[in-house]
C-alpha cells in the first residue's frame, strides 16, 4: 500500500474517533439526531433530544435528585410514541408500582445486582441493533464499584452507539462517564412535601452541557 | 416414469448416518438380536481388511484389531425410512415406500419433466441425490417406465440409471437381480444360465413346469410392461433426531457438534417441505436416569441452521446437569413460514431472532427471572408483578389523555435493609440501617395494609415516611418482624 494511501486512511480513521483534532480539514461530521426525553428543558437544551448513536450521561447527585421520575418520564413518552425502553437498572430499584400497565409493556427491565452484571448487559444490548434506547442506571449503585469501571469500558459502548445508531442514557450519583456526547445534570431536590404530588407537578430542573455536539457544529460553521 | 431411490447397505447406512466420518474407518455392522450375532454389513476399509459377511463379530475383530463393531438399531433405521421419504416428498407427492431403503416415486404430472427428457430426468435425479447427501445418506436412483425396471436401475450399481432400453437392459443384468431362492438359484447355474436375457430366451411354460410357481415370479420380475399401482404413502411431518452416547458426555463441546448436525440436516428437511421451525424442543437423557427438558420458542419461525444453533449453543451455556449426557433429543415444532411486508412506520423490531438471542444471553448472566417485561398482578400489594417474555408486537400507544397518577414513584430497595428505628410517642425519631442514620426530622404515617388474612401467606405491615436530616426521604416499613426501609425518593 503506497504511503499516501495510509496518510489518507489514518487521517479519516483520526477525523471520526477525534472531530477535534482535525485542523485545517473541512468537517464532515453531520450532527446526530436526537430522541426527545419528553422533559421540555432537556430537549432544548440538547437540541431536541438525547443524542442518537452516541450515549449521554445524567448526574443525580445527592438525595432526591428526580433520577427515578426522570426514567419513568422517559418511559412514559417512549411509551406515547410506540417505542420501547431497554432499562438495565444496576440496583434493581424501579418502582413498578408507580407505572402505568400501558408503559409497562414498553419497557424491558434488566434486573442487575451490581455494577458488572450492569455493564455486561449493556454492552450484549449495545450490540442488538433492535434497540434503540437503553436507560444504563448506575445511581444506586456502590461507589467503590463505579470507581473500578475502567475508563475504555466508555470509548467501546461510544464505538458500539456509533456503529448501530442506539442511543444510550447513563445515570450516575456523580460525573464518571468519559467521552459522553452530552450531559445533563439534575438540580432537582424533592423533599416529604413532594410525595403529595402527582407526577407532571413535580419541580423537575435539569441542565444539560452538549460536548462533541457542540464542537462539531462549531466546526461546521466555521 | 417412475423412480426408485435404493439406499445401498440400509442397515448401515441408517447406524452411520449421523456420524459419516465413520464410512473412512473399518466398521461392521452386526445385529444383536440374533443368537449368534454375524456381520450384516461392513464399510470399505473393513471389507479391505478381509471382513466379511457372516462373520463372527470376534473373526472381524481377528482379521482387523481396530474394527468398530455397531449394533444394528430398528429405531435408527426407522428414522432414516422417514428421512427418506421426507426427502423424496420434496420431489414428488406420490410415492411409495417400498421396502427398508427402497422408495418409489411416480413421476407422472410433475410439470419440470413434461415431456421427459434424459437430460431432465438426469438433473433432476441428482438434485435428490444431492438433497439425501445432505442428510448423510447415499442413494442409487433408478427411472423407468414401469416400477419394476426402475428398481432394476436403482439396483445396478449406477448412481443414476435412466432406463430407456428396458428389454436390452433387463436382458443384460446377472440372475441375482431377480432374486430367485438359493435353490433354484443353484438349478439355473447348473443349467449354465448367468443372465435374465438367458432366461427370458427359455420358453415360459417349459420353465414353469420344471421350476414351478417360482418361474412365474422370476418371469414376473423380469416382465418391461408390467406395471402397479404404487401405495402412496405420505411422510410423517415429525421432525426428531435422537443420539445415544457410548460413553457419558460431560462437556458442552459435543452435544453442540451433534447439535449442529441435528439442526443442519433437519433444517434441509424443511427447506423441502415448506416448512419453518417456531419452536425447538431439547431433550437431555442423563445418567442419572433424569431428563433436562427444555422448550425453546423461536422468535420467528425460521429454516435457518445457524439461527437455531445460536439458540440452543445460548441456552445450553446456562444449563447444569446433575451428572453426565447419555443422550439427547431434538425436535422442531414445525410451522408454514411466515411471509409479511413491514408498513412505513413499523416500530417493532428490526431483527426478532437477534433479539431473542440477545435476552438468553442475558438471561444466561442474571438468571431468566431478571429480565422482561413486568406485567401486574391483580392483586393487593407491594411489588405485585412477574417478569413476562417480551413482546412488543402490537402494543398500544400510552394514551396522552391518561388519567394522572396520585403519586410520584420511588426508587425501591430489593432486598429492603433492616433498619433500627427508636420511636417516641409511636412515631419514629431516628434510624441506623446500612443507608441511613441519624435523627428524622419529618415523619408522617402511619399508612397500614394487610392482605391474604384468609388464607396462608398472610401480611400485614406499617408505613412511614420519613426524612433524614440528609433530606433523605424513606419509606418505613414496620412488620412484625422489625423495621426496614423499603424504598427512598428520588
Amino acid at each position: 500500500m503506497p504511503a499516501d494511501t495510509k496518510i489518507i486512511e489514518l487521517r479519516q480513521f483520526l477525523a471520526e474517533r477525534l472531530p477535534r483534532a482535525r485542523i485545517g480539514v473541512a468537517p464532515e461530521r453531520t450532527v446526530p439526531t436526537a430522541l426527545p426525553t419528553g422533559i421540555e428543558s432537556i430537549d432544548q437544551g440538547l437540541g431536541g433530544g438525547l443524542p442518537q448513536g452516541s450515549f449521554t450521561e445524567l448526574v443525580a447527585p445527592g438525595e432526591g435528585s428526580g433520577s427515578a421520575q426522570f426514567i419513568h418520564s422517559l418511559l412514559r413518552h417512549a411509551a406515547s410514541a410506540g417505542r420501547f425502553l431497554t432499562l438495565v437498572d444496576g440496583a434493581d430499584s424501579l418502582d413498578v408500582d408507580a407505572l402505568e400497565p400501558e408503559a409497562l409493556a414498553h419497557l424491558l427491565w434488566v434486573r442487575c445486582r451490581n455494577t458488572a452484571e450492569a455493564l455486561q448487559t449493556t454492552d450484549l444490548l449495545l450490540r442488538d441493533r433492535n434497540i434503540a434506547l437503553v436507560v444504563l442506571d448506575l445511581k444506586l449503585n456502590a461507589a467503590h464499584e463505579l470507581r473500578r469501571i475502567p475508563g475504555t469500558l466508555w470509548y467501546r459502548f461510544s464505538r458500539l452507539m456509533e456503529q448501530h445508531g442506539g442511543t444510550l442514557l447513563i445515570i450516575t450519583p456523580q460525573p464518571l462517564v468519559a467521552g459522553a456526547a452530552a450531559r445533563i445534570v439534575s438540580r432537582t431536590r424533592l423533599d416529604h412535601r413532594d410525595l403529595d404530588r402527582t407526577p407532571d407537578t413535580l419541580d423537575l430542573r435539569f441542565e444539560t452541557e452538549r460536548r462533541r455536539i457542540l464542537e462539531a457544529s462549531a466546526q461546521q460553521s466555521a | 416414469m417412475y423412480a426408485v431411490i435404493h439406499l445401498p447397505q440400509f442397515a448401515l447406512q441408517a447406524a452411520l448416518r449421523l456420524s459419516p466420518e465413520l464410512w473412512g474407518q473399518p466398521v461392521a455392522l452386526v445385529d444383536p438380536a440374533r443368537t449368534t450375532p454375524v456381520v450384516l454389513e461392513t464399510t470399505p476399509p473393513a471389507r479391505d481388511a478381509g471382513v466379511e459377511r457372516g462373520q463372527t463379530a470376534t473373526q472381524a475383530l481377528a482379521r482387523c484389531t481396530d474394527i468398530l463393531i455397531r449394533h444394528r438399531a430398528p429405531a435408527r433405521e426407522s428414522a432414516t425410512t422417514d428421512v427418506l421419504l421426507q426427502c423424496a416428498y420434496g420431489f414428488s407427492p406420490h410415492l411409495e415406500s417400498t421396502a427398508p431403503g427402497l422408495c418409489t416415486l411416480d413421476l407422472r404430472g410433475l410439470s419440470r419433466l413434461q415431456p421427459p427428457q434424459t437430460d431432465a430426468l438426469q438433473t433432476w435425479a441428482q438434485e435428490l441425490r444431492s438433497s439425501l447427501i445432505t442428510q448423510g445418506l447415499h442413494a442409487h436412483i433408478g427411472i423407468a417406465t414401469t416400477p419394476n425396471m426402475a428398481r432394476h436401475g436403482a439396483q445396478s450399481g449406477e448412481a443414476v440409471r435412466i432406463v430407456t432400453d428396458a428389454a436390452g437392459f433387463i436382458a443384460s443384468l446377472p440372475l441375482a437381480a431377480l432374486e430367485p431362492s438359493s435353490d433354484t438359484a443353484r438349478i439355473l447355474t447348473g443349467w449354465g444360465l448367468h443372465t435374465v436375457g438367458q432366461l427370458l430366451a427359455l420358453d415360459p411354460s417349459a420353465l414353469t413346469d420344471r421350476l414351478g410357481l417360482e418361474a412365474l415370479g422370476l418371469l414376473a420380475a423380469a416382465s418391461t410392461r408390467n406395471t402397479r399401482p404404487l401405495n402412496t404413502v405420505r411422510p410423517p411431518e415429525v421432525w426428531t433426531e435422537s443420539w445415544d452416547f457410548e460413553e457419558p458426555v460431560e462437556t458442552l463441546e459435543p452435544l453442540l457438534f451433534l447439535l449442529r448436525r441435528f439442526t443442519d440436516t433437519l433444517c434441509a428437511r424443511l427447506a423441502l417441505a415448506g416448512r419453518a421451525a417456531e419452536r425447538v424442543d431439547l431433550s437431555l437423557r442423563l445418567e442419572s436416569g433424569n431428563r433436562l427438558e427444555r422448550q425453546l420458542n423461536v422468535p420467528e419461525p425460521t429454516r435457518d441452521a445457524a439461527v437455531l444453533q445460536r439458540l440452543l449453543a445460548t441456552h445450553l451455556d446456562t444449563v447444569r446437569s446433575e451428572s453426565a449426557v447419555v443422550g439427547l433429543q431434538l425436535t422442531l415444532e414445525t410451522t408454514v413460514p411466515v411471509q409479511r411486508q413491514f408498513g412505513l412506520f413499523e416500530t417493532t423490531l428490526k431483527d426478532p431472532r437477534q433479539f431473542q438471542e440477545t435476552l438468553g444471553r442475558i438471561a444466561a448472566i442474571l438468571g431468566s427471572d431478571r429480565v422482561g417485561t413486568p406485567v401486574r398482578l391483580q392483586q393487593h400489594g407491594i411489588d405485585a408483578f412477574r417478569l413476562m417474555p417480551p413482546d412488543f408486537e402490537g402494543v398500544p400507544a400510552l394514551s396522552q389523555s391518561r388519567p394522572a397518577l396520585q403519586a410520584p414513584g420511588l426508587r425501591r430497595l430489593r432486598p429492603a435493609p433492616t433498619a433500627t428505628v427508636e420511636s417516641i410517642n409511636g412515631r419514629p425519631a431516628s434510624i441506623h440501617c446500612a443507608i441511613a442514620h441519624g435523627r428524622l426530622v419529618v415523619t408522617l404515617g402511619p399508612w397500614r395494609a394487610s392482605g391474604r388474612w384468609w388464607e396462608n401467606g398472610a401480611w400485614q405491615r406499617e408505613e412511614w415516611d420519613a426524612t433524614t436530616l440528609r433530606g433523605q426521604v424513606l419509606r418505613l416499613v414496620h412488620q412484625p418482624d422489625g423495621w426496614t426501609v423499603d424504598a427512598l425518593l428520588d
